[in-house]
């Protein structure tokens, strides 16, 4: 008799237990819903991280359409020799030589205001077009001088561009060390070598 | 059973054992093998003339030091003088000369071979020279290399081409226009340059033999900086027509195969591994030139000098173990990069060094010292530190290229 009762308690406990409410079952579907929706996300995420990262294809790149970036422009091909000038009279006022630190392509407050004048002129006499020479003092490998050299001409160049001169009307060369302003070994003579000198070009 | 064991075992060790003199000189490399010069030969101009030559060859190799050369009326009787030398001889045999290696210490045959006589007998030395090199240290030999490199010794500067050793210097340009930056092609029949010719640095090529030039890259701005690859046709160059100097690959008859780098400064300087598939270059994306290391397609970067703050002119030894390049501290020097251990050693005899280029044997490097004026091209011996001068004085010597085999 007494486990009989015993049996029966348990059923309706149980049957309590397992059987709840309809109001806190609905809660309980809508909360385990919310969950549901949160884990996925948090584990798409995860993956995102752990994918490898896909090394970006290198494609060459086909003449037809060059793809320049900003503050970039391509150089132009030099005119015939014949047709680059020093500047002579008034025009070498203008025309001065800027300077650069040792190992340095980034233009000084001087060099500015010196191709701002430059520039000025440009602006105003637009059928003047110019060479931009890149060079540098004898210390340190030629090789590297060489690409120094063009990465100064090439600064003067860009600052001009964005001055709102037409690329096609400035020329650039580099000589590298190959041609001193002062041929001394001194400090002297190296700071007067590492220069931007600026030539007309008359058609 | 064991004694067959034991006997197997003595008989096995010594195809292990290598000459005495091989691991002297290659294990230890500041430390060099004495040798005795014997000719059994006619004591005329051409048999002086090779002594001089082949004592000079051994002496540079950097492996050698000759302790004593005599011309002989037999060469057995007079290896009794020198019982723990390594004795070299030369005689007449079946028509031709025998040379021939004797350890007198370990009376062991270490080289023997017959030559036919050559007509230059300096050649002819070098010849033997690098052949006995090879056969004992199991290097290259590079008595029979030349080295490229510019000079202005007639006002403008023009290519000229130098035996290792000095001798032979032949001008082989007379441009009206400023060329610099010779480069060896590596089948050694021509060598590329940087050529003013159009008014901008563009590269050309020259065949040593016809004289017949061609231009291989044209574009506008910068065509420069041409490094070379053994058994490859290929070029790493270096061009500013994106309007940037970058670094590209490039096959050796003037298209380009990709471009490396796309850094917004100076990207320079390329230099092969011997293999082809990696690159060093000069960049100063951190601020100052410093080396770096990529594969072949651009990627895997990665900076291997911290030494100073300006580190250009990156060489990749022939035989792959080393990086040299050039740094400023106090003065311009040669740093040498181990790959395998990245350990870094200083030169201290390379004080004035501007432009470097490997020996074939992967034990020298010819530099232009430029810390004197006019500069010299000097040769230095990265194991002992030893230098030589090799262009003279009074003119100056520069961007110099050693011919690789």
């Amino acid at each position: 008799m007494k486990y009989i009762k015993v049996v029966l308690i348990l059923t309706v406990v149980g049957f309590f237990a397992g059987c709840q409410c309809p109001q806190k079952r609905r809660a309980e579907k809508i909360k385990k819903h919310e969950e549901a929706k949160k884990v996925p996300e948090i584990q798409e995420i995860i993956k995102e991280i752990e994918k490898p990262v896909e090394k970006p294809k290198v494609t060459e790149k086909k003449e037809e359409t060059p793809i320049v970036k900003k503050g970039e422009v391509p150089p132009e091909k030099l005119p015939p020799e014949k047709e680059i000038k020093k500047a002579e009279g008034e025009l070498t006022k203008i025309f001065k030589n800027i300077y650069f630190d040792f190992d340095k392509y980034n233009l000084k407050e001087d060099a500015i205001k010196t191709l701002k004048e430059i520039g000025n002129y440009l602006r105003k006499h637009s059928d003047v077009k110019i060479l931009i020479e890149g060079h540098c003092d004898e210390r340190g490998t030629r090789e590297y001088n060489l690409v120094l050299g063009e990465q100064r001409a090439l600064s003067a160049r860009n600052f001009l561009i964005n001055y709102g001169i037409s690329p096609k009307r400035i020329y650039t060369v580099s000589y590298g060390e190959d041609k001193p302003a002062d041929p001394r070994h001194c400090e002297e003579a190296w700071a007067k070598n590492r220069r931007c000198e600026f030539k007309i070009v008359s058609e | 059973m064991k004694k067959i064991l034991f006997f197997l075992v003595l008989t096995i060790i010594p195809c292990f054992s290598v000459p005495n003199i091989f691991l002297q000189i290659t294990k230890n490399f500041s430390q060099k093998a004495d040798v005795v010069l014997l000719y059994q030969l006619e004591k005329n101009n051409y048999w002086k003339s090779f002594s001089d030559t082949f004592s000079r060859d051994l002496y540079y190799s950097g492996y050698f030091n000759v302790e004593e050369q005599k011309f002989v009326k037999d060469i057995e009787k007079s290896k009794s003088e020198f019982p723990v030398n390594i004795i070299i001889s030369l005689r007449k045999e079946k028509g031709g000369i025998k040379v021939s290696v004797f350890d007198n210490l370990e009376e062991k045959v270490l080289f023997e071979k017959n030559y036919m006589l050559l007509k230059n007998s300096r050649y002819f030395a070098h010849i033997v020279n690098d052949d006995i090199v090879f056969a004992l240290t199991g290097k290259t030999g590079i008595a029979r290399s030349k080295i490229l490199f510019v000079s202005d010794r007639t006002g403008k500067y023009q290519i000229y081409i130098s035996d290792y050793d000095g001798e032979n210097v032949k001008q082989i340009t007379n441009f009206n226009y400023l060329v610099n930056f010779p480069r060896w092609s590596p089948d050694r029949k021509s060598f590329y340059f940087v050529s003013y010719k159009n008014g901008s640095p563009e590269i050309e090529r020259r065949n040593l033999m016809t004289g017949k030039e061609e231009t291989v890259f044209e574009y506008p701005g910068l065509n420069a900086c041409i490094a070379t690859c053994k058994n490859k046709n290929i070029l790493g160059i270096v061009l500013s027509k994106s309007g940037n100097p970058e670094i590209y690959l490039t096959t050796s008859d003037g298209k380009i195969i990709r471009k490396l780098t796309n850094y917004r400064g100076i990207d320079s300087s390329p230099s092969f591994s011997p293999d082809g598939e990696k690159i060093t270059f000069v960049s100063d994306r951190y601020g100052s030139p410093q080396i770096f290391i990529m594969d072949k397609d651009g990627f895997g970067v990665r900076r291997i000098s911290y030494i100073s703050t300006y580190a250009t002119c990156p060489k990749w030894s022939p035989d792959g173990k080393y990086i040299a390049y050039v740094i400023l501290k106090s003065g311009f020097k040669i740093a040498v990069y181990d790959i395998e251990t990245g350990k870094t050693k200083l030169l201290g005899n390379s004080k004035g060094a501007e432009a470097i280029s490997w020996a074939p044997d992967s034990r020298h490097i010819v530099f232009s010292k430029t810390d004197i004026h006019p500069s010299r091209l000097c040769i230095i011996d990265v194991f002992t530190g030893e230098t030589r001068y090799l262009t003279g004085k009074g003119y100056n010597s520069f961007s110099p290229d050693w011919e690789k085999f």
